[in-house]
């Protein structure tokens, strides 16, 4: 009996490990995600430069935490959060670090 | 109970082997940014959390390459090369990136930058790199850096608006020529 309590409660936190979560970080592209902008002149701000490195530079929009960045399977809806701080819904494989997006919103 | 540790610890132990990767496979990881035809001659490193470094694989050009994967501020899979000119830049870069406070990070870049005390790149040396989620889906960029270097030194603009390569961070030791399209 203890075993298969052992196993179901293992198997109930491996399936919320795999469950949606919520991630806050700021937008940005996935070669300088942890760098300043202000001296790149990609544009006069940290958003166009954002924009601009995955328009011409063939960069990918990244959500940033201060520590991890992770790949985002959305890359329509992060342009118009562009260096933004927002709150990214969806599950994350943490073998790839990439988010399976639901939802992106503006946070504060 | 005592039945269940050995099997835990048994679990656990096939897990982690599962995300361990051998020397060969961190210096094969390594090399996939590095052009084909110097991949052979490159050295290959690994970094130590004191910025210092190993040698995994002695070269005998001047690219060495090195695994970041995984590392804060480091996609999944994010591998680099660059000449080996260019290891105190690296080690210093490394020691400012463990800065996780972006604003302090900053302040700590350009501080160095005023004062002198940034190391420069290697003058027309290139830095390959490679990142993404894995290594199938990962992009490649490449810079030449020019530390240093401003519009009227070069002829290049310092900036993205005529579509051709530009200089970008122009006139500090980060100056690096930008190729659109990578």
């Amino acid at each position: 009996m203890n075993h298969l309590i052992l196993s179901l409660l293992a198997v109930a936190v491996l399936s919320a490990a795999q469950g949606k979560q919520t991630f806050t970080g700021t937008i940005g592209d996935n070669m300088c995600a942890t760098a300043g902008h202000a001296q790149m002149r990609m544009g006069p701000t940290d958003a166009e430069c954002t924009i601009a490195c995955v328009k011409a530079h063939d960069a990918t929009y990244v959500l940033y935490d201060g520590k991890n960045v992770y790949a985002l399977s959305d890359q329509q809806t992060p342009e118009k959060f562009a260096a933004q701080k927002v709150r990214v819904v969806g599950t994350m494989d943490p073998k790839t670090k990439t988010i399976q997006v639901d939802s992106i919103t503006a946070a504060q | 109970m005592i039945r269940i540790i050995p099997i835990v610890l048994g679990v656990l132990a096939v897990s982690t082997s599962a995300f361990a990767q051998t020397t060969a496979e961190t210096i094969e990881r390594a090399l996939a940014v590095a052009p084909r035809q110097m991949r052979e001659g490159a050295a290959v490193i690994k970094w130590n959390p004191d910025y210092t470094y190993e040698t995994l694989k002695t070269g005998t050009n001047r690219l060495v390459c090195y695994d970041r994967s995984g590392e804060p501020g480091e996609q999944a899979f994010a591998v680099q090369c660059t000449s080996v000119g260019n290891l105190e830049r690296v080690a210093q870069n490394r020691r400012f990136e463990a800065e996780s406070d972006k604003a302090k990070r900053q302040a700590m870049l350009s501080a160095a930058e005023a004062d002198g005390t940034r190391v420069k790149p290697e003058y027309g040396s290139v830095w390959y790199s490679m990142d993404g989620p894995d290594q199938a889906s990962a992009r490649i960029h490449a810079t030449i850096a020019v530390p240093g270097a401003t519009t009227q030194s070069t002829g290049l603009p310092d900036n993205p608006k005529q579509g051709g390569v530009w200089i970008m961070n122009a006139g500090t030791t980060t100056a690096h020529i930008m190729t659109p399209g990578h």
